[in-house]
């Protein structure tokens, strides 16, 4: 299952998976964006494609909606986690319903889905959750506030998860994806070229075997967030991000 | 290339970018769109500028972008919709390009017969130009294979068009150089592939008129059909001695290899293309001529795969990139088969008088009646390729008014300095198509480099 699938890097984890003949179930806001998702995936790849149009910013509606659809496939293994929603007034004054949307959209939902299915996840053999988190929460900014803090808080989440599914077959994988070439990115002045969302799927799915990962992609994001964290608060607070 | 970030359409942010066409005749500065979602769509009613469609922005001329305007990417609606196998339809997004389409349609033993030569044009830019491929005089061009057409405007939503349904619009739109519109979808005939190898046959000639003439005549027993010319010497008495390369499907094992990736090609070619100076002028495009010419009749038969014989261009991509900076010219266009003689023989003439590079020139077989602005019509369609520089000017001059005295039509899409008032004497339903855009979209929301040069 991809939630998040119809753009970007959920799109592009659709088609890898598809490439390899695994059958999808696929979760997104928009009926036609999905339609025709899924009827590529379908005539491309010769794969079954069940599909959920669902929206984020109804919280425990989405989460009920996806996880009867996800009960409801009883081969269901593996689910990744691409939703994501980030605004661009996304600072100090941004509105409450605006705040609940971006928390809702980054973090409760994949919380309460994830705290309602997993039971039905560990009875395949070798269960699979992926979370995505952002460079954007390195360290606290002032563009980005809600998105990065959302961030940080589902990476504490999955981080827990991974304690957890050290006890089970479950494995946990989380990415913290640093420049991808998606809407988010798209026009943007970025300090280094993004990674390709067919690459960065790539990547990905390379790791699907891991039991536990919580990672930067591309990787170098790491020696990066190792200096941001590290450069001292007189100068950090001088940079404008 | 300078990016910039915009203002969000439904949460699309745009690039402001440098665009040139193909023969990096035309530049202009662009905020291009790229959206990922269908809702785009409907509120790009809320862009206040004028919009064209951009596939993979490879017509020759500036078809698709225009100068502090909008250009919108269609690179994320590439995709397979529909697949009739019984009826031999396909229903694709627009933006989804030959190699795409034909890495799938080969799988079921499938191909779209007319097809450009390079394999990173889209299915849209294909619809929009109207296209030929390498056989125009028996199978046509593009709008031939077109079942139907879904088209968004923001005035009249999403139209159904077809040769059935909203005629006029659907004969607007083929040819129509995006003008209509944004087209989302289109269902294409396709056709079974008779061998998944061409056995490509070269017969030289000694002259131009031999060699096109021979052309004419066979060109309905082919599959594939085309000739190539050596121009650049001018003063020769044999003008135009080349051959011709006759392709028919066989049931055989390929001899020749198949083309390596697009990327590699393409990093080739964006090498070049940055290189201040022309790499063809007369002394090599003499040169080099020559020995292509000795090449290829060295070995006059060969079975090659399907997918080189659709996309010759492909392993000669970085032939373009030769010209450099400055890019070239080329000028296309069907002759009557009356005026063919005296074509060639006006050309011969004004080369000897003032020698220019002709570094590639090329023909076909044609057919079909010309309307609105599609370059289609009886007689021999003939392409000569030249650098940019300061002789071109002249040779331009000349080969327009050559076009208009032979009652022959110069392709839009190829040329993008040809002028309104040469289309308007080459082209009988100039101000039809002008009146019939206008009653569609007077508020004239779609725009380009191209459809503004020639005030449509």
């Amino acid at each position: 299952m991809i939630v998040g699938a119809s753009a970007g890097v959920g799109r592009a984890l659709c088609e890898q998976v598809a490439q390899q003949r695994s059958p999808l179930m696929l979760v997104a806001s928009d009926l036609e964006d999905l339609g025709i998702l899924a009827s590529h995936l379908r005539i491309k790849y010769g794969v079954q494609v069940d599909i959920l149009a669902a929206n984020a910013k109804y919280g425990n509606e989405f989460i009920k909606k996806v996880v009867e659809f996800g009960v409801g496939n009883a081969k269901l293994d593996c689910i990744y986690f691409p939703i994501g929603l980030s605004l661009e007034n996304d600072q100090i004054d941004l509105s409450t319903d605006e705040t609940s949307l971006i928390f809702e959209a980054n973090l409760t939902v994949v919380v309460g889905i994830i705290n309602q299915i997993t039971q039905h996840l560990l009875k395949q053999p070798s269960p699979l959750i992926v979370g995505f988190g952002s460079i954007a929460s390195i360290r606290g900014r002032r563009n980005n506030m809600v998105y990065s803090a959302a961030k940080r808080g589902l990476e504490s989440y999955f981080e827990s998860l991974g304690h957890y599914a050290s006890l089970t077959s479950l494995k946990i994988q989380f990415f913290k994806l640093g420049y991808v070439q998606t809407q988010q990115s798209y026009g943007k002045k970025l300090l280094f070229p993004p990674l390709s969302a067919e690459n960065a799927a790539k990547l990905i799915l390379e790791k699907r075997g891991e039991k536990y990962l919580n990672t930067y992609l591309p990787r170098y994001w790491g020696i990066i967030a190792f200096i941001l964290r590290f450069i001292p608060w007189a100068i950090y607070k001088k940079i404008n991000f | 290339m300078n990016k910039k970030q915009g203002p969000a359409v439904n949460n699309s942010n745009y690039n402001l970018e440098k665009l040139s066409s193909f023969d990096r005749g035309t530049h202009g500065w662009s905020k291009i769109y790229k959206p990922d979602r269908y809702r785009f769509w409907k509120d790009s009613a809320d862009l206040q500028k004028p919009r064209i469609s951009r596939g993979a922005g490879l017509s020759y001329a500036a078809a698709s972008f225009l100068d502090e305007s909008i250009s919108i990417s269609h690179s994320n609606f590439n995709r397979l919709i529909e697949f009739d196998k019984k009826n031999n339809l396909i229903r694709v997004e627009s933006g989804i390009t030959l190699a795409e389409l034909f890495s799938y349609l080969e799988l079921n033993g499938l191909y779209l017969p007319i097809q450009p030569g390079y394999s990173q044009i889209t299915i849209g830019g294909c619809i929009a130009s109207n296209v030929h491929g390498k056989n125009h005089a028996r199978d046509g061009s593009f709008i031939n294979q077109i079942q139907a057409i879904t088209l968004f405007h923001p005035t009249h939503g999403t139209l159904e068009i077809s040769p059935d349904h909203e005629k006029s619009v659907f004969d607007l739109t083929c040819g129509g150089f995006g003008l209509t519109g944004h087209i989302l979808f289109a269902t294409l005939k396709v056709q079974p592939i008779p061998a998944k190898c061409v056995l490509i046959q070269k017969i030289p000639f000694e002259s131009a008129e031999e060699g096109l003439s021979l052309l004419n005549k066979q060109a309905l027993d082919c599959d594939f059909s085309y000739s190539w010319h050596d121009m650049c010497n001018g003063v020769s008495d044999h003008f135009g001695k080349g051959f011709i390369c006759q392709g028919k499907f066989v049931s055989a094992t390929n001899t020749e290899e198949e083309i390596p990736e697009d990327s590699f090609l393409i990093k080739q070619y964006s090498l070049f293309n940055k290189i201040p100076i022309s790499l063809l002028n007369r002394a090599s495009s003499f040169i080099l001529n020559k020995l292509y010419y000795h090449q290829q009749i060295s070995e006059l038969s060969e079975n090659i795969p399907l997918y080189n014989a659709l996309y010759p261009i492909q392993k000669n991509l970085i032939y373009f990139g030769l010209y450099g900076q400055q890019g070239f010219h080329e000028y296309q266009v069907v002759i009557p088969d009356e005026s063919l003689s005296i074509f060639l023989e006006k050309l011969h003439q004004f080369l000897k008088r003032y020698p220019s590079c002709i570094s590639l020139a090329s023909g076909k077989s044609f057919g079909g009646k010309n309307s609105l602005l599609r370059f289609t019509g009886k007689g021999t369609c003939l392409a000569l390729n030249f650098p940019r520089d300061n002789q071109s000017p002249n040779l331009l001059r000349f080969l327009d008014q050559l076009t208009i005295d032979t009652g022959s039509l110069p392709n839009i899409i190829k040329d993008s300095r040809i002028s309104a008032g040469i289309i308007d004497q080459c082209y009988p339903e100039a101000e039809l198509f002008r009146a019939q855009l206008r009653a569609y979209d007077p508020k004239r929301l779609f725009r380009s480099e191209l459809s503004e040069r020639l005030s449509l």
